[in-house]
């Protein structure tokens, strides 16, 4: 009798869930959709990220978004360093280290003011869920390796040409509404880099890939950056990692919000 | 294409192959060059050959041949990649999908392990590291052209100073690179490993 109950409360959620709009994301207080995210006290914009508990950032981490994180710890010139008109460009040179306390800083801050619950939290995203965000295509925009006619239609993986980056959302969202996932910077996400998360073929192309120090010693990065745009990095399977304190002029990252994420 | 008969020279023994409208006609043998009658033979090898003789018998039979092989071919390709597709949407292990695709979602339930926060100080460098646009135009040019004629791009971070030294020294003269554009590498990629 018990086994027929839970057999009929399965079936009944199961229809409930395709009765209900399945782009609407609704969690504790963070209610969004891909045409109305969520805005954190930032102004960072946050989207369901689909068969996840998540939000994703629909831009990567901007200049405006790091300055006030930066500014905590001392404040800096930023016109002397360079990033007057920079503000919505992503902010890049930032290691692992420093894109997780980011992540914890922002936690603090929006708990502090009442915006996030206890178990609420902004973090980096797993390889999964990043994988997610890209989709299950080849490639950013779909299967095949474009022509160079092309690449001003793609979104955004070649940057205009004497600059490193772009300000973010220059070119059209993916069909979850994030922007790009395949250019502009490398992204971090919270995982360890372990060989085999990258296929035989593309390990065979940069040999460099097969030293995973043990898969505990660099952290993985996701998409590709201003500087690739070849067929091999932009591929969405295509992961680069770095030690967790390395930096590069490449290296950003994107946040997940995460309800309930101590549970 | 005529169809061709075999018989026996009455004088020689000798095969004579002839074709089939020919038959009761008188004609030479090409072993012995005496006038012989074009018969039916009763032998074993005798009677009609193919459409066109033996080769033209042995060439349709070789594209038979072939064809079943295809076929045979592309429907095992069909098979195994189903049973694969198959796998791989139960949440199997499918090597041939797993080399072309991100990680299964299953993943995304495995349990999050964050790491031990640690008391990290940002580190704030100059936009673009203080590269002018054209040092960075030049730069990027040479990587993702000369560079990329022969092997894939490759993160200028992931390799130690001395590595990249040896690296950009040892390929300076096999992608030919000018005085002025190997130093436009050098200034380019150090500056984007910091």
């Amino acid at each position: 009798m018990n086994s027929l109950r839970t057999f009929l409360q399965l079936g009944f959620s199961v229809i409930a869930g395709q009765l209900v709009a399945p782009d609407v994301f609704a969690q504790g207080k963070f209610t969004a959709t891909k045409e109305k995210p969520y805005a954190n006290s930032l102004g960072m914009k946050f989207v369901p990220l689909t068969g996840t508990r998540v939000l994703m950032s629909v831009f990567e981490t901007r200049v405006a978004d790091y300055q006030p994180f930066a500014d905590s710890f001392s404040k800096q010139d930023w016109a002397a360093l360079g990033y007057t008109g920079r503000a919505s460009h992503p902010i890049g040179n930032v290691s692992w280290d420093e894109a997780a306390a980011y992540c914890r800083w922002l936690t603090d801050k929006e708990r502090a003011t009442g915006a996030l619950g206890k178990k609420d939290r902004y973090r980096l995203p797993t390889d999964g869920e990043w994988s997610v965000a890209i989709g299950k295509g080849k490639y950013p925009w779909g299967e095949s390796w474009p022509k160079m006619a092309d690449w001003p239609k793609l979104p955004g993986y070649k940057p205009d040409d004497g600059d490193n980056t772009c300000p973010v959302g220059s070119r059209p969202a993916n069909e979850l509404g994030c922007h790009d996932l395949g250019g502009n910077v490398f992204e971090w996400v919270n995982d360890w880099y372990v060989k085999t998360m990258n296929d035989a073929k593309i390990r065979q192309e940069d040999k460099k890939l097969n030293e995973d120090g043990g898969g505990k010693k660099f952290k993985v990065m996701r998409g590709a950056s201003w500087v690739f745009w070849d067929s091999t990095s932009l591929q969405n399977s295509c992961r680069h990692f770095a030690l967790p304190s390395g930096r590069g002029n490449l290296y950003g990252f994107r946040c997940v919000l995460d309800p309930d994420g101590d549970k | 294409m005529s169809a061709y008969l075999k018989c026996s020279c009455d004088h020689c023994g000798g095969r004579i192959e002839y074709p089939a409208e020919a038959v009761g006609a008188k004609a030479p043998c090409p072993h012995c060059k005496r006038e012989t009658p074009l018969k039916l033979d009763g032998g074993d090898d005798a009677g009609v050959l193919a459409v066109g003789g033996k080769k033209t018998q042995w060439l349709i039979g070789t594209v038979v041949a072939c064809v079943m092989a295809i076929v045979l071919l592309v429907g095992a390709g069909i098979w195994v990649k189903n049973r694969g597709a198959a796998k791989d949407a139960s949440g199997g292990k499918s090597s041939v999908a797993a080399n072309s695709l991100p990680p299964p979602v299953v993943n995304l339930q495995a349990k999050l392990e964050l790491d031990p926060p640690k008391s990290t100080v940002p580190v704030i460098g100059k936009f673009q590291n203080g590269l002018t646009a054209a040092q960075i135009k030049n730069g990027r040019e040479i990587i993702g052209g000369a560079c990329t004629d022969c092997h894939r791009q490759f993160d200028p971070a992931t390799y130690g100073s001395a590595e990249w030294d040896r690296i950009v020294g040892t390929m300076r003269g096999k992608a030919k690179l000018r005085p002025k554009q190997s130093d436009e590498l050098d200034t380019f990629v150090r500056s984007v490993r910091n």
